[in-house]
Formats: C-alpha cells, sequence, structure tokens
C-alpha cells in the first residue's frame, strides 16, 4: 500500500501529515552457502542520532501526537550509555508491547544528550533532568507539547539498579497517556457539516501506527 | 503526491472524518453499521450527510486500504466517480493519475 494516499488525506483535513514509518526489512531469501557473498561488518544500530536537530524530532513526534490525540515519549540517552541502549529490550517486554504503548499510545522522540554535553539546554525547556548514572531519562508531553511528567531510568529501575522494571515503566505510561477520544462527535459533526454544504463525508479508520 | 494540488480538489466534494478504529470509543461500531467484517486499516467509506454509506473501499478483491496497485486505484476512481457532485472527470483522472506517480517512486 502507498503510504503517500495518507498524506493526502490528512491534508484534506487541514492536518500536517505524520511522519511516515519506515517499511518492514524484506524477508530474508534462503540462498545457497557457495552464493552468499561475504558482508561487511555493520556498525550496531544507534538508537539517538548524533546529528539530529532535537527541537526538530520533537516537534516531529508532537506533530504525529497532535494528529493522532495521543502524547510524545521524549529518551533523553546516549549510544554508549549501557542502559539507554538496553530500552528497546524493556519495549519488547509483554508490559509494554502489548497494550500497544509504542504504537499506538505514544510518539517517541530520541534525544542524543551524549556525555551531558549535548541538547542539555533543550532538554532544560522542557524542565527535563537527565543526570549520569541515570540514563535514560523520559518526559511525556501532551500533544501540544506540554509537560505532563518526567522521569528518570531510576525511578523505573528493576531489583538490579542497571536494569528497568517493565511493570513500573507500563505504569508510567499507563499513568501519563492521553484518554481514549470519543468516536461519535467528530462522526456526527462531519455528517451535520456535510449535510449543510451539501457534501459527501469521508469516512476514514485508522490507527496511530 | 502533490498535496497541495489534491487536497482543495476533495475538500470541494468531501467534509472528512478521521477515526482512530483501535483507541476511539465506538469508532468499531460506525464502521459495523457499513460492513459486517472487520478490513483491516486503513478502510474508508463515502457517505451521505445522513450517514447512508454510498461506497467503500472494499472492492472486488478486498479493502483497497491505501490505493497503490491497479485494481485499487481502479476502485478508488469507482469510488469518485460514484458520488461525483463537483469533482469533474479530469479532476478525477488527476487524482487517480497522482496515486499512480505516487506508487511508481515506491
Amino acid at each position: 500500500m502507498v503510504l503517500h494516499f495518507l498524506p493526502l488525506v490528512l491534508a484534506m483535513s487541514g492536518q500536517a501529515p505524520p511522519p511516515q514509518q519506515s517499511p518492514p526489512p524484506p524477508p530474508q531469501q534462503s540462498v545457497p552457502a557457495a552464493t552468499v557473498a561475504p558482508r561487511p561488518p555493520q556498525a550496531p544500530r544507534k538508537i539517538y542520532s548524533e546529528t539530529a536537530d532535537a527541537k526538530a524530532l520533537i516537534a516531529t513526534a508532537v506533530a504525529g501526537a497532535e494528529e493522532s490525540e495521543i502524547r510524545v515519549l521524549i529518551n533523553w540517552g546516549a549510544n554508549d550509555d549501557e542502559r539507554s541502549t538496553k530500552f528497546s529490550q524493556v519495549q519488547r517486554s509483554p508490559e509494554i508491547a502489548t497494550p500497544k504503548f509504542f504504537s499506538d499510545e505514544y510518539k517517541v522522540a530520541y534525544v542524543d544528550v551524549g556525555h551531558l554535553d549535548k541538547n542539555m539546554d533543550v532538554a532544560a525547556t522542557y524542565a527535563a533532568k537527565p543526570a549520569a548514572g541515570a540514563l535514560p531519562y523520559f518526559t511525556i508531553l501532551d500533544a501540544h507539547g506540554k509537560v505532563l511528567a518526567n522521569a528518570s531510568a531510576t525511578q523505573m529501575a528493576g531489583d538490579d539498579p542497571a536494569t528497568f522494571d517493565p511493570k513500573k515503566f507500563a505504569a508510567f505510561l499507563a499513568k501519563h497517556q492521553a484518554p481514549a477520544p470519543d468516536a461519535d462527535p467528530p462522526f456526527r459533526a462531519a455528517l451535520s457539516q456535510a449535510k449543510k454544504d451539501g457534501k459527501y463525508v469521508f469516512l476514514w479508520f485508522s490507527a496511530p501506527w | 503526491m502533490a498535496s497541495k494540488d489534491v487536497a482543495p480538489l476533495l475538500a470541494r466534494e468531501f467534509v472528512f472524518a478521521k477515526l482512530d478504529f483501535d483507541r476511539a470509543k465506538g469508532a468499531k461500531e460506525i464502521e459495523k453499521r457499513y460492513i459486517d467484517k472487520e478490513q483491516g486499516l486503513p478502510w474508508f467509506a463515502f457517505l451521505d450527510g445522513d450517514g447512508k454509506a454510498l461506497i467503500h473501499s472494499t472492492g472486488p478483491k478486498g479493502n483497497t486500504g491505501f490505493p497503490a496497485q491497479p485494481d485499487e486505484i481502479a476502485h478508488f476512481k469507482t469510488m469518485l466517480q460514484t458520488v461525483k457532485k463537483r469533482l469533474t472527470d479530469e479532476e478525477i483522472a488527476f487524482l487517480v493519475t497522482s496515486l499512480e506517480e505516487a506508487n511508481k517512486k515506491k
């Protein structure tokens, strides 16, 4: 399916299109060993872009959250911080993955703070206080960019302080997630407007992902 | 896809109602008014002002979702032609072409 069509419809509704999701990686094909060319070693994928404009990253996330009436989670961390790099594990835990926090409830912005020497000015504007030994740090924003909560990784630690407790993190996300919208008022409003203007309703069912 | 060209065309014919199928309370019930079986996402329908569905995105080969393949784009064209009041044939052709061009760029 062509995701280009989404901006078409969103533009029609007067809303900015959300960022496109990357397509899934192509399935690996089974190839006889003799034909497989040696692959060059790949550098580990960096979670936090070291060159991105943090303000732009956050603005993109807020725009996506506004479109879907959900929240933004800013993850302030660093690629050479062990617990920051372990964050993807907690994302895959059942407590986080099953309620679909990261696909349905939050737009996530990963902001590199380096050795607490990058983007700290941006963090300060959100009253976020990333600190040594306590990364990653989390800020939750509403769909308009207003700060709802700040928390450090140490507040989400498990019995082993170097790990995350998925239940604590899930509770943090659940506490601040946006209330479910009611479908009926916008639906009725669209019908009413269409009738008034002699138009049709383009009824579109989608999901935040 | 030049949304700045496409959006005004569609806005002449339609009022847009975007519902979050998974999160919005009552969204599934609204969809059930128009089709028995869940169709996957996105799914869309053109309604009149009384809420009557005139045509929806489930075509001969199933839900078109984001129209991309030729049969999906053809069904979307049929949808537009079914309801057109303000859109001209030339404008519908432009919309179809914009989808085809977007697909070529993929």
